[in-house]
C-alpha cells in the first residue's frame, strides 16, 4: 500500500514539476510611485527563465488595476515612442529586463490610487496555458 | 648719447610696458586655452542664441505667462505629458535631482510643458509638477500655442491612437478628435532645452545624458 502511495505521490510531484517548468523567476519587481491623481503607473522587474525552453508571456493582469499592458519605450530620432506588445518571449536560460526607459508594464484604471503602502499582485499567463502570480511593492525609486 | 639718464628711464618704461603687456596676453591666451580644454560635457550649444518669441501659455497655477517667465533665471525646458508612465517621470526625477544638487534657488527653474492639453488640466498639472520639485513650473495651453512654442525649440511631438482598428496620428497643433477617447499615446521630444536669463534659447541636452555632466555643464554656463 505504502508502495502505491509513494508511487502516486511521485507521479503527482512529477506533474506539478511539469507545470512549474512552464514558469519563470521574477526578480527585483517594483512599481514606480506616480504623482497624485496620475492614472498610470509603470512596473519594472527582471524575468529569469531557468528552463531549457523559451517561455512566452501572452497575458498580464493585476489585482489593483483594470488595465495592464506590456509596453516598450523606444526612440524615433528625437522622439520617444511607446510600443504595445502582445506577448513577451523569455528565451531559455536567459533574463529579460523590464527597466525604466525600455520594457515595462503599464498599469491603468487603478481601483484606488497606488501609494507606498500598496501591495499589488500581478499574474502572468503563459503560452502553454499556465499562470504565475507574484507580489510587488510600490517604491519611489528602484533597487 | 645712449647713456643719458633720460633715455635710460624711457627704455626702462618701455621694458616695463612690454612685460606687463606680455603678461596680460599670456593670461588672455591661457584663459582661452583653459576654456577650450574644458568644453561642455553634454550640452550642445547653438551657433548663436535664439531669442524666444512672444507666446501665451498658462502655468500650473492657472496664470497666463509669456516670455517674461524665462527672464532673470536659467531654465531647463522639457516637453511631455502627465499620463506618461515611463520616460517623463524618469526625466523629471533626474531634473529634480539636478535642482537639489545645484541648490540654485530662483536662479534656475525646470519648465515642464505638457503637450497633452485635453488630459492635462491645471489641477492635474499642478499635482504632477509639485510631486517632483517645487521649482518645476508646469505650462499648458491650446494645441496651436503649444505647437508654435515647441516648434521654436525644434521639439517634435504628436499623438497616436487606434480608432476603428486603424492607427491614426494626430500632429502637433491639432485638437484631439472626439472619437479618440482617453486611450492614446503621446510621442514626444526627449531633449532638455536650455534658456538663459536673457530669454534666449542657447542649446540642449540630448537624452540619455549623465546627471553629473548636466550638473557640471550648468555650473559652467551659470558661471558658478
Amino acid at each position: 500500500m505504502n508502495y502505491y502511495n509513494n508511487f502516486f505521490a511521485c507521479v503527482l510531484m512529477a506533474l506539478l514539476a511539469g507545470r512549474c517548468a512552464a514558469q519563470v523567476q521574477v526578480e527585483n519587481a517594483w512599481i514606480q510611485l506616480a504623482p497624485p491623481a496620475t492614472a498610470v503607473n509603470a512596473a519594472y522587474m527582471t524575468i529569469h527563465n531557468p528552463q531549457l525552453r523559451e517561455q512566452i508571456i501572452v497575458g498580464v493582469s493585476a489585482d489593483c488595476c483594470a488595465g495592464v499592458m506590456l509596453h516598450k519605450t523606444h526612440r524615433e530620432g528625437d522622439k520617444v515612442v511607446m510600443d504595445h506588445l502582445e506577448s513577451l518571449v523569455v528565451p531559455a536560460q536567459a533574463r529579460v529586463q523590464l527597466a525604466p526607459g525600455g520594457l515595462h508594464l503599464m498599469l491603468t484604471e487603478a481601483q484606488e490610487e497606488l501609494t507606498l503602502d500598496s501591495k499589488v499582485k500581478i499574474t502572468f499567463s503563459f503560452g502553454d496555458g499556465s499562470t504565475q502570480e507574484f507580489g510587488l511593492d510600490v517604491k519611489q525609486t528602484g533597487p | 648719447m645712449l647713456n643719458k639718464p633720460g633715455h635710460k628711464k624711457r627704455w626702462q618704461l618701455l621694458y616695463a610696458v612690454a612685460i606687463v603687456a606680455s603678461l596680460g596676453l599670456g593670461v588672455v591666451l591661457g584663459a582661452q586655452q583653459f576654456s577650450a580644454a574644458s568644453p561642455l560635457a553634454a550640452a550642445q550649444l547653438l551657433p548663436a542664441p535664439k531669442t524666444l518669441p512672444e507666446f501665451t501659455l498658462e502655468n500650473h497655477r492657472s496664470e497666463a505667462v509669456g516670455v517674461n517667465v524665462f527672464r532673470h533665471r536659467w531654465s531647463l525646458v522639457f516637453f511631455g505629458f502627465t499620463s506618461c508612465p515611463d520616460f517623463c517621470p524618469l526625466e523629471l526625477q533626474k531634473l529634480a535631482k539636478l535642482l537639489n544638487l545645484m541648490g540654485a534657488g530662483d536662479e534656475l527653474q525646470v519648465v515642464f510643458v505638457s503637450v497633452d492639453p485635453e488630459r492635462d488640466g491645471q489641477e492635474k498639472l499642478a499635482n504632477y509638477v509639485g510631486f517632483f520639485h517645487p521649482q518645476i513650473l508646469g505650462l499648458r495651453g491650446s494645441n496651436l500655442a503649444l505647437a508654435n512654442f515647441a516648434q521654436f525649440f525644434g521639439a517634435a511631438y504628436d499623438r497616436s491612437a487606434i480608432v476603428e482598428s486603424k492607427l491614426i496620428t494626430i500632429p502637433a497643433g491639432i485638437n484631439l478628435p472626439t472619437n479618440v477617447g482617453e486611450q492614446y499615446q503621446v510621442n514626444h521630444s526627449t531633449r532638455v532645452f536650455v534658456v538663459n536669463p536673457q530669454g534666449e534659447f542657447i542649446g540642449s541636452f540630448t537624452s540619455p545624458y549623465e546627471l553629473e555632466e548636466m550638473l557640471s555643464d550648468m555650473q559652467k554656463l551659470m558661471g558658478r
